[in-house]
């Protein structure tokens, strides 16, 4: 028998050393500090404890040793690089773990330079993809402002060769007006504000003997201290939100939009137009007051509305108009379908019972004017109820789910039919008595789903049916209306 | 079984889970009578009443609390069904409220075949079908084990290539 000869294996090539980069120098410095900065209550509690000097001093010592040895075996640890269309990182000091992420798998790309990375010209790279969970997929942090410019460029570079999308030129769709953004700021920050005063006057409490304080100051002063207090309270908060949202400005480059905003913390955020799953308006009291609208623009990553890309103070003249650019199939003028009469009923009961339940049990246990004034509240909670009413509408069009709801704040939610993950009806007794269903349409986190509640029974179930088949259909025969348009 | 009647229904035969299920969930229905038993013995323990009169409340409530649960557990069975459409997986279930969820095979990301002590006892298994969205109603209890592999594997086959997100 011939002996056919065997060839010698083929050496195995050993892995790729070219490429792969540190993060800054800087790094284990910054994030030591922060992990330190994350002992704060151990010190509070030392700081207030009778001779707790040296035990401050070694505390915070010991934290930063700690800290400083861990962040330097990460920084040692941790290397990326990125492969043609894919980012590979390798992390782990005694589980080692390598990441490989294919750029056209990103739902977005956030650049944070706080002000302590400015020191050092350095910036955190965050990067998700559907399902992040609480924390990013991808954490560079950090690395210098030239490389996570190189980086998002990069990564926006590889997504294009993976979906073949031609380059468009950088053009602004909105740049926040500055006015707009304080007179929102100044509204919207009473409900900051309260808990911020709550915690210094109960550290001040620690502080100082208030009660004793409060006996020594004249007649009539406690009046003005309190007034000056939620002065600087409310223009500290106010001044708080301007700094946090200045300069807002989306920009579309290429087929991303990019946000970029802060006075302080520089923040960037790239979001994949074709990425956009729901697009949320949200008029608050605050924001009636100003004029202003509050736009969120949800992807599929979950990693929490600090990294999702949100405009807290649109202009009300201009919302509409760049909710159509956020998501083109967005119209936020399309009539809505009114709910049914038993909707109203469920409406008023669902505002008027927990304040008839209160009313009850106060009346009950105290049995005084002010418990029975509780009763007083009802005709406000039914009023309440009646809008919540005259709020609710759904729209189910070729492209999208609208959904609008609320009493106090009202809130209308687009979501892209291509992106539906799921869809399902609920109705419990009082609904089915009354003909009523909720319709929920589930798409990935973090909205996870739209509900539109109360619907006409029937209507409900034709709409998730149409839904569910005609998204199927359209979906598998490739129809995608939002890569269409960033095709264009 | 009176389905969801109000509701216009897809085109799939509807399946009912496996009986042995009620086994396991009257099982599951006396652990919890155990559990209030001895919630209402450390609440009552603060009341001044006698022992005579502190067992008689506890046996009255536990006795109400577990011919309750027995009860639901005949109606959730009842109203538990499940169906492959040709594209789309269906749930019914629910008893205060009944709900109707619509899975399409092609957002599936990945299923879970899970099998808890009680359920190894009684050779059942338990199917999770998990989407983008963490959402999505999905989760088949109660099936006979050798019927869950046949249906993970069947809803895998339709699930597609798609990117599901």
């Amino acid at each position: 028998m011939q002996q056919s000869e065997i060839p010698p294996p083929a050496p195995i090539p050993p892995p790729p050393t070219a490429g792969w980069r540190r993060l800054h120098l800087a790094s284990p410095i910054l994030n030591s500090v922060t992990t330190a900065a994350r002992f704060w209550p151990v010190l509070l509690i030392a700081l207030f404890d009778e001779g707790g000097g040296l035990v401050v001093a070694s505390l915070l010592g010991g934290a930063l040793l700690v800290a400083v040895a861990v962040e330097v075996t990460r920084y040692l640890r941790f290397d990326y690089r990125l492969d043609g269309t894919t980012l590979v990182v390798r992390s782990g000091v005694l589980v080692r773990r390598t990441r490989t992420l294919p750029a056209d798998r990103i739902q977005q790309v956030s650049l944070n330079q706080r002000l302590r990375h400015r020191l050092f010209n350095v910036a955190e790279v965050l990067i998700e993809v559907a399902g992040s969970g609480t924390e990013p997929d991808i954490k560079l942090s950090v690395v210098g402002a030239a490389e996570a410019e190189r980086i998002t460029v990069r990564l926006q570079d590889a997504r294009r060769t993976v979906g073949a999308t031609p380059p468009e030129p950088d053009r602004v769709v909105f740049e926040q007006p500055n006015d707009s953004l304080a007179r929102w700021a100044a509204f919207a920050s009473p409900a900051f504000m309260l808990p911020v005063m709550g915690a210094g006057v109960g550290a001040l409490a620690e502080a100082v003997d208030l009660e004793e304080a409060w006996t020594w100051l004249p007649d009539g002063a406690q009046l003005w201290l309190i007034g000056a207090i939620g002065i600087v309270g409310l223009a500290a908060a106010t001044a708080f939100n301007v700094a946090r949202f200045y300069d807002m400005r989306l920009v579309r480059a290429d087929d991303n939009f990019r946000l970029e905003y802060g006075l302080l913390t520089h923040r960037r955020l790239e979001l994949p137009t074709e990425r956009i799953q729901a697009l949320v308006t949200r008029l608050s009291p605050a924001g009636r007051l100003a004029g202003t609208v509050r736009i969120t623009a949800h992807n599929a990553s979950s990693a929490g509305e600090a990294t999702n890309s949100y405009l807290p103070a649109v202009p009300r003249s201009e919302h509409e108009a760049l909710a159509a650019r956020l998501l083109p199939e967005a119209d936020l003028d399309l009539p809505l379908q009114r709910h049914p009469r038993g909707a109203l009923r469920r409406a008023v009961l669902r505002w008027t019972r927990p304040v008839a339940l209160v009313g009850a049990v106060t009346s009950v246990v105290f049995r005084t004017g002010w418990a029975y004034a509780t009763f007083l509240l009802l005709p406000v909670a039914a009023a309440l109820g009646w809008r919540a009413w005259t709020l609710l509408g759904h729209a189910v069009t070729a492209d999208t789910v609208v959904a609008r709801r609320g009493a106090i704040t009202e809130n209308l939610t687009v979501a892209r039919r291509s992106r539906i993950q799921s869809v399902s009806l609920a109705a419990n007794w009082f609904q089915r008595r009354l003909a009523l269903a909720t319709l929920r349409v589930e798409i990935a986190q973090p909205l996870g789903r739209v509900s539109i509640r109360d619907m006409a029974a029937a209507d409900a179930a034709r709409a998730a049916e149409d839904l569910i088949a005609r998204n199927h259909t359209r979906v598998s025969q490739g129809h995608h209306p939002e890569r269409a348009e960033s095709d264009q | 079984m009176r389905s969801l009647a109000f509701m216009l229904v897809m085109d799939a035969p509807m399946n009912a889970i496996d009986p042995r299920v009620r086994r396991q969930w009257r099982i599951e229905a006396a652990g919890a009578s155990v559990i209030a038993a001895l919630a209402i013995l450390v609440g009552s323990l603060v009341l001044p009443i006698s022992w005579p009169a502190r067992a008689g409340v506890i046996a009255a409530t536990v006795l109400a609390v577990a011919a309750g649960l027995q009860a639901i557990v005949s109606v959730r069975y009842r109203y538990w069904r499940y169906g492959l459409a040709p594209d789309v997986l269906i749930l019914e279930h629910g008893v205060w409220t009944r709900r109707r969820s619509m899975t399409p095979y092609f957002r599936v990301q990945n299923v879970d075949v899970s099998q808890g002590p009680l359920e190894r006892w009684l050779g059942l298994k338990r199917l999770t079908i998990r989407t983008a969205s963490a959402f999505t109603d999905a989760t088949i209890p109660g099936l006979d084990a050798v019927m869950a592999e046949q249906l993970r594997v069947r809803i895998l086959e339709r699930a597609g290539q798609d990117a599901a997100v």
